[in-house]
C-alpha cells in the first residue's frame, strides 16, 4: 500500500490529454483559376479539456467556422492535424472513423435549415439512433427524455418545424446532437440568430447541459459578449491565425494584443453617458481579404502600433505566462 | 430651443391578410427633435420597421394606418405620392441593414449617388459628381474618385454600407432613419460606423433614428430611446434614465438578458414565453403573460403615461411602473454586474 502511494506521490501527475487537439491546422481553399488559394486556417493551434468549454473569436475571414469544419471533418486539411482523444479520425479505418465523429455533434446557426421539414421533431431527434442499432421503442424513449430536457414537453412531439418558434427548433437541434450522447459539440453562432430573450434562454440551457453531463463545446461566435459568456478558455483569431488565448477572465480583463484590444473597444456598452469614459479607439480600415493577407504579422495593416519588424516576420504565438499566449512582437510593451 | 422636426401621434397600422385586417402598430406615438439621436428598440415582430416604413411612406399597398405623422409640422399621411417622394432624400433619408438591397448592382456607385442628387436639385452632370466625391470622402471612403467608378460587388461590406450613408446623405435630408445599419458587418466596422454617424449627424445637424434590436448600440449613438413591444411603445425616455432605472419590466429583462464580457456563466435573465403573434395578442397589457410582475388588474388596457421620479421625460406603459423597482444597468454609479443586481425574479430555461 504505502509503496504503491509513494510511486503515485513520487511521478509527476501526467495531465490528461485534452479531450480535441487541433495541432497547427492548415486549411486553404481553391480560388478561381490562376488565382491563389485563400488560405483560412494558416497554422492553428488548440486544445479543448473535458467539459470545457473553447470559445473562438474573430471577425469575418477569421477561419472559425473553417476551424469547425474541419473539427467536425466535413473538410480535409491541408496539413497538420485534429486528434480526438489523442487520434485522427482521418487516418482510422472507417468504422473507428465514424465511431469518432459519432461523439462530436454541431449545433448551427440557423436552425430552420438544419431540420428536415417533413419530419416530426420525434423523428429528428431519434434518427441519428438509427445508426446506432437501438430499437425503435428505445429511440423513441430517449427521443422523448431529450426533447423534456431541452424544454419541449410532449405537445411539441409530433410538430413539424414549420410550427415551431426559431427558439424551439434550436432547442430539436441541441436534442438532436444530444441523441449520438456526444463528448464535443461545435457551436457554431448557434445563438446568432434568436433574438435576446431567446438567447438567453439557450444560453442557460447550453450551461446546464455542460454542467450536467460534462461536455465539451467548441463555441463559435462573432459576438464577444457571448463567446466571454460561455466559455471558460478563449483563442482571438485573425486572418486565419490564433493572435492570442487563455482563460477569458486574462483575455478580456487584460488583453495582450493590439487585435484583442480593438475588439473589446468596439464592442457596443450599454452604460450611460456619464459612466462611458474616455473615447473609444476605432479600429481603421478594413479586414484585408484573406485571399491576400498581409506579410509577417496578419493584423499589421490596422495595427496602431506597427513597426517595420512586424511587416518582415510573422509573431509566433508564444506563452506570455502558463495558459497564456500571444503572438505578437511587442504584447510586452504595449 | 429644441424643435420637433417628427412627431408620430397615435400611429396604428393594419395589414389586410387573408384572415382579416391584423394590427401591427397600435397607439405609437415619439417625437424626434432638431439636431438629436433617437433610438428604437425591439425584438422581431415588435413593429420598429414598419414604423419606420410609416414614416417613409412606403408601406405595403395591403397596409392601412390611422393617426398622424407629422414632419416639420405637415401631416405626411395626407401628402400625395409626389408629394412623399420629393420628400424622401431632402427630408427624410433612410439606410438599410443590408446595403444590397439599397444599390443597384448594375450601376457604379458614383452613378447611383449623382442620380439620387440630380433627381432632387438642378445641378449639372459635373457638379452631381463633384459632390458626390465630396459625400463619398465624407463617409470615410479612401480614394473616392476612383471608388465612385466601382459597382457595389466591389466593395467589401463596410465600404457599401458608406456608400448607402453617402446615397443618403447627398440631399442634405434633416432626418436619416437608420435600420439595423451595422447588424450585417463586422464588430470593428460597426464601431466605425457607429462613429461615422455619430460625426455625420453632429456636424450636419442631421436627426437620426437609429432602429436595433441592441441596446448597447443605441446607447452608443441615442440620446432618446423608445423600446417596442407587440407593437405599442412601452417605454420612451432618454437613453441615460432607461440604463439608470428602466420603468417597464420588459425594458429591465432585456437588459438582463443579454450577456455582457463580466456575465460568465451567470444565469442570463430568460424572458419566458414568446412575442405575441399580431392575431392572437393577450387583453391589457401585451406582456402580461411572460411578466413576472403581473396582477390581475394587468388585464386592463393601459395607456403609455409619465413615470413618478422620472420627470416628465419618462414614459411608461406599466401600471405598476411607479411601486416596482426594476435593476438597470447601474449600481451605485457604476455598471450592475450580476451579484448586486436586485433579484430578477427567475424563469425557467
Amino acid at each position: 500500500m504505502t509503496t504503491v502511494s509513494t510511486a503515485q506521490a513520487g511521478t509527476a501527475p501526467k495531465p490528461a490529454p485534452p479531450l480535441l487537439e487541433v495541432d497547427d491546422l492548415v486549411v486553404h481553399f481553391e480560388g478561381r483559376r490562376r488565382q491563389q488559394p485563400i488560405r483560412a486556417v494558416d497554422g492553428v493551434s488548440l486544445g479543448i479539456g473535458r467539459g470545457e468549454t473553447l470559445g473562438l473569436i474573430g471577425e469575418s475571414g477569421s477561419g472559425k467556422s473553417t476551424i469547425g469544419r474541419a473539427v467536425l471533418g466535413l473538410l480535409r486539411p491541408k496539413a497538420g492535424a485534429v486528434r480526438f482523444e489523442g487520434e485522427d479520425p482521418w487516418t482510422q479505418p472507417g468504422r473507428r472513423r465514424r465511431e469518432l465523429r459519432r461523439r462530436m455533434q454541431v449545433v448551427f446557426q440557423d436552425p430552420h435549415e438544419a431540420l428536415d421539414p417533413r419530419m416530426t421533431v420525434e423523428q429528428s431527434v431519434a434518427e441519428p439512433l438509427l445508426m446506432t442499432g437501438v430499437r425503435r421503442p428505445e429511440r423513441l424513449r430517449r427521443a422523448a427524455d431529450l426533447l423534456e430536457r431541452v424544454g419541449l414537453g410532449d405537445a411539441h412531439r409530433y410538430r413539424r418545424p414549420h410550427e415551431l418558434s426559431g427558439g424551439q427548433k434550436q432547442r430539436v437541434n441541441i436534442a438532436r446532437a444530444l441523441a449520438s450522447d456526444p463528448d464535443l459539440i461545435v457551436c457554431d453562432e448557434s445563438v446568432s440568430a434568436l433574438d435576446v430573450s431567446i438567447q438567453a434562454e439557450i444560453l442557460n440551457l447550453l450551461v446546464d447541459l455542460q454542467d450536467e453531463r460534462g461536455l465539451s463545446y467548441l463555441f463559435i461566435s462573432h459576438d464577444i459578449s457571448v463567446v466571454a459568456h460561455l466559455s471558460h478558455r478563449v483563442t482571438v483569431l485573425y486572418l486565419g491565425m490564433v493572435m492570442e488565448s487563455g482563460a477569458v477572465g486574462a483575455v478580456v480583463d487584460r488583453p495582450a494584443h493590439p487585435y484583442t484590444r480593438a475588439l473589446l473597444a468596439a464592442q457596443p456598452r450599454a452604460l450611460p453617458s456619464y459612466l462611458r469614459t474616455e473615447r473609444r479607439e476605432v479600429l481603421r480600415g478594413d479586414i484585408p481579404s484573406p485571399a491576400a493577407p498581409p506579410s509577417g504579422c496578419r493584423f499589421r495593416t490596422r495595427c496602431p502600433f506597427a513597426r517595420d519588424r512586424c511587416a518582415q516576420e510573422i509573431p509566433a504565438v508564444r506563452e506570455l505566462e502558463p495558459g497564456r499566449t500571444v503572438a505578437c512582437h511587442f504584447a510586452e510593451q504595449l | 430651443m429644441t424643435e420637433t422636426l417628427l412627431d408620430v401621434r397615435n400611429l396604428s397600422l393594419y395589414l389586410d391578410t387573408p384572415d382579416g385586417d391584423v394590427q401591427i402598430l397600435d397607439d405609437v406615438s415619439f417625437t424626434v427633435e432638431r439636431s438629436t439621436t433617437v433610438g428604437m428598440i425591439g425584438e422581431s415582430g415588435s413593429g420598429k420597421s414598419m414604423t419606420a416604413l410609416a414614416v417613409l411612406g412606403l408601406l405595403p399597398p395591403r397596409a392601412r394606418v390611422t393617426g398622424e405623422i407629422r414632419f416639420r409640422g405637415t401631416d405626411l399621411l395626407a401628402m400625395s405620392r409626389a408629394e412623399l417622394a420629393r420628400l424622401r432624400g431632402t427630408g427624410i433619408s433612410m439606410i438599410f441593414q443590408e446595403p444590397m438591397t439599397a444599390l443597384d448592382p448594375v450601376f457604379t456607385i458614383g452613378q447611383q449617388i449623382s442620380q439620387v442628387l440630380r433627381s432632387h436639385r438642378r445641378v449639372t452632370r459635373r457638379e452631381a459628381r463633384e459632390k458626390t466625391i465630396e459625400m463619398l470622402d465624407a463617409v470615410g471612403i479612401p480614394d473616392p474618385a476612383r471608388r465612385s467608378g466601382e459597382y457595389p460587388h466591389q466593395l467589401s461590406g463596410g465600404m457599401r454600407q458608406r456608400a448607402m450613408i453617402a446615397m443618403a446623405l447627398i440631399g442634405e435630408p434633416e432626418l436619416l432613419i437608420a435600420d439595423e445599419p451595422t447588424t450585417a458587418v463586422d464588430i470593428t466596422i460597426q464601431a466605425q460606423l457607429l462613429d461615422l454617424l455619430e460625426t455625420l449627424g453632429r456636424e450636419r445637424g442631421t436627426s437620426i433614428m437609429l432602429i436595433s434590436h441592441d441596446i448597447g448600440v443605441v446607447a452608443e449613438l441615442c440620446r432618446r430611446v423608445v423600446v417596442l413591444y407587440a407593437g405599442q411603445v412601452v417605454e420612451a425616455t432618454t437613453t441615460d434614465a432607461l440604463l439608470e432605472r428602466p420603468g417597464h419590466p420588459y425594458t429591465s429583462g432585456l437588459m438582463w438578458a443579454v450577456p455582457r464580457l463580466g456575465t460568465r456563466r451567470q444565469r442570463l435573465h430568460a424572458i419566458r414565453g414568446r412575442v405575441p403573434q399580431p392575431d392572437q395578442l393577450p387583453t391589457g397589457c401585451r406582456f402580461r403573460p411572460r411578466c413576472d410582475f403581473a396582477v390581475p388588474e394587468c388585464a386592463e388596457p393601459i395607456a403609455l403615461a409619465p413615470v413618478g421620479d422620472g420627470g416628465p421625460e419618462h414614459d411608461v406603459r406599466c401600471r405598476r411602473a411607479d411601486e416596482l423597482d426594476l435593476p438597470g444597468l447601474v449600481h451605485d454609479g457604476a455598471e450592475a454586474t450580476v451579484e448586486n443586481a436586485p433579484v430578477v425574479q427567475g424563469s425557467g430555461s
